[in-house]
């Protein structure tokens, strides 16, 4: 099961962080990144969908299938730990976070 | 031939448009299937609502936050200024029930007035598909519409008058077809080709299951919270995409069409990938503005509740008014019409006029009824739908007396859902709900709304805490809380978060504004170990036991005899 985070920006914003596979990411890259406020990464993604449909779709269906072979687990897998790597590096901070052990809060 | 060049083209006969032709037909369609997923999808959204507040809820603080999250936040200072100058005891005991019982008659009989113009208006509406139809027709369908209306109807009004209403309304109903069915005793007469165009019985059952399914989720106690937003966030999203296109493709049409023409005009497949790429990112660029402008609707929607101007449960019953009248407008008006189309957007509008004038003058203007008497529930999170229900019904009466406080939960995040709440879901923001860290009693104190909306309901606000945060939140609440209902039906020794609640309220001394409510279930030995450890004893309180449904009103009596005990300030308090 993945682990929620939340990352507080030093202006005072504060976003959820999952861990491990994402399955938004994987099937729809687009509107997980538009989730995430990753507006910029939304763009490249984009143009990249726009590329694999306009270029590499000409190059014929087996390629593309091919591609979204390899794209669906490198997404899933990749796109959480490249989300929290981006919020480090621009001074975002971990606040809060699951503990290890899953238990009732409060009961 | 350039796809600019087919511009100059003459303009494409209706038959070529994609949408134009019948695009309110296509637009209803679409409104019914999403209206039907989010139906279907509702508990599963719920589900997931739950567990999102459930996952926060166990969130552990490992750093503080920062100052800059504080700063934004500081609504809830500003707000806790006013909260600090309000008088909780300006009115006494006996006039604040006074008070309440007449907001329940003001909500009562303006909900009954606007429920009957809303049928009334019906009757010039039926017929006119069929003018040969006559009165019997008119009348037929203003009964069809009076039963539908009974859902919204039953959500507005005070919960005393709800099974009242819900029995009366179906026998009236019912003897009211029992007799148009007397009344139309002549046996149509049915041709072989009208039978032929019949749909089969299971078509016929399917629909009308489909239908059911999505009045139901509209009104239906735990789903209509979430429900309604997301139907109007996609219904919004919808209309942003669809009306666009098809503004646009009476001018593009035919170069529209072109792009799916097996025979195009556009001369190279280049140029056409160009266009389908130009088209589907249009596409997309319109769902992505739909849903902000939905997400921003929904938060009108919630501004609006906030500042009382509309209340939580008309805001329901307004938009079931609305659904139904399209719905049953769309069955009545001709679709060789010239203005079909016109009819067909502003027939709701025009129909709800008259409910809507006749409900707000009917509840003239509220008397300034102060803060009331707040009461705080503390509670096991009970999963068991039995304890669940009684909870509401009490949040739901009391809310005519006062605000009603609770720390956030499983049990009843979902019956309590505002539409600020589920904007905040939708936006994937509720953990900006939560309270990462503790608060002093004026900060908490300016989180809540302790004033009646302008129908004289008050509100029932919700405190989130993270893990670490929840036991000094609730220390606070406790101690700044006049009337605290603590329900230990189903506790046992190894509820930890109610067993710490016990023992705050008897380490503070306040078990005399407590009563405490249980079951067959509840150890009430290990309650009273807890209140020994603090030096008091089950003696001091209050305890009533729920066996049946009549026991509410004992409950209620019993917290209106602590509310009308005189306030002594709390050392406590920060």
């Amino acid at each position: 099961m993945s682990r929620l985070s939340l990352y507080v920006s030093p202006r005072g914003q504060c976003v959820m962080h999952f861990s491990g596979f994402s399955w938004l990411a994987a099937l729809f890259p687009l509107i997980w990144a538009l989730h995430r406020r990753l507006y910029g990464i939304a763009a490249l993604i984009l143009i990249y969908t726009i590329a694999n449909n306009y270029f590499i779709g000409q190059l014929g269906p087996s390629f593309q299938i091919a591609l979204l072979v390899i794209q669906f687990p490198v997404f899933g897998l990749f796109a959480n730990r490249f989300h929290q790597v981006l919020l480090e590096r621009r001074g975002w901070l971990r606040t809060e976070e699951e503990p290890l052990r899953t238990e009732s809060a409060r009961t | 031939m350039s796809l600019f060049d087919c511009l100059e083209q003459a303009h494409p006969s209706p038959q070529e448009l994609f949408l134009a032709d019948g695009m309110f037909n296509t637009l209803v369609s679409i409104l019914v299937i999403a209206t039907l997923v989010i139906a279907i999808a509702s508990p599963l959204v719920r589900l997931a609502f739950r567990r999102r507040v459930v996952r926060l809820m166990g969130l552990d603080q490992v750093q503080p936050r920062p100052s800059s999250w504080w700063q934004a936040h500081t609504g809830a200072t500003n707000q806790s200024v006013a909260a600090s100058g309000l008088d909780f005891s300006a009115v006494s005991g006996e006039d604040r029930i006074a008070l309440a019982r007449s907001s329940e008659n003001r909500i009562a009989l303006a909900s009954a007035a606007a429920w009957l113009a809303f049928v009334l208006a019906a009757l010039p509406v039926a017929g006119w598909s069929d003018p040969t139809d006559g009165w019997l027709g008119q009348v037929e369908f203003a009964v069809a519409v009076a039963l539908l209306a009974l859902g919204p109807l039953v959500v507005n009004v005070p919960v005393r008058w709800k099974r009242k209403v819900l029995i009366i309304g179906l026998v009236v109903g019912a003897m009211a077809v029992g007799i148009l069915e007397w009344f139309d005793f002549e046996e149509p007469i049915v041709t072989a080709a009208e039978l032929d165009e019949e749909d089969s019985p299971w078509l016929t059952g399917l629909f009308f299951v489909v239908l059911f399914a999505i009045y139901m989720s509209l009104f239906h106690r735990r789903l209509r919270g979430l429900v309604v937003p997301l139907s109007l966030v996609v219904a919004v999203m919808l209309m942003s995409v669809i009306i666009p296109f098809v503004l646009v493709e009476e001018h593009l049409g035919s170069c529209l069409w072109d792009l799916s023409a097996e025979q195009p005009l556009v001369d190279s497949a280049q140029s056409r990938e160009f266009w389908r790429l130009v088209f589907s990112l249009a596409g997309a660029s319109l769902v992505v503005l739909g849903l902000w402008l939905g997400l921003q609707v929904v938060g009108i929607l919630a501004r609006l509740v906030e500042r009382g101007w509309l209340g939580d449960l008309s805001m329901v019953s307004l938009i079931g008014l609305g659904v139904i009248s399209f719905v049953m407008g769309l069955s009545q008006i001709p679709e060789n019409s010239a203005d079909y189309s016109t009819w067909v957007a502003w027939l709701p509008l025009a129909w709800l006029v008259p409910p809507v004038g006749l409900y707000v003058i009917t509840l003239g203007r509220r008397k300034d009824s102060g803060p009331g008497h707040d009461l705080l529930m503390l509670r096991v999170f009970s999963r068991r739908s039995k304890e669940q229900d009684l909870l509401d019904r009490v949040q739901s009466r009391w809310r005519y007396l006062g605000a009603v406080q609770q720390a956030g939960g499983p049990d009843l995040a979902d019956v309590n859902v505002s539409p600020y709440e589920c904007a905040m879901f939708l936006g994937s923001r509720l953990h900006d709900l939560y309270l990462p860290a503790a608060l002093g009693a004026n900060q908490l104190r300016g989180r809540f709304n302790y004033l009646p909306d302008r129908e004289g309901r008050y509100r029932i606000n919700e405190m989130f805490n993270f893990n670490t945060a929840w036991r000094n939140n609730v220390e606070q609440l406790i101690l700044i809380s006049r009337t605290i209902l603590l329900d230990l039906r189903g506790l046992t020794a190894e509820r930890e978060g109610t067993c710490y609640e016990i023992g705050l309220l008897a380490q503070h001394g306040l078990l005399s504004r407590v009563v405490a409510i249980g079951d067959d279930v509840t150890d009430w030995a290990h309650v009273d170990r807890r209140l020994r450890d603090a030096s008091a004893g089950l003696e001091q309180l209050t305890r009533v036991d729920i066996k049946s449904k009549q026991d509410l009103d004992a409950l209620i009596a019993a917290l209106l005899k602590v509310a009308a005990n005189p306030v002594t300030p709390n050392p406590g308090v920060v």
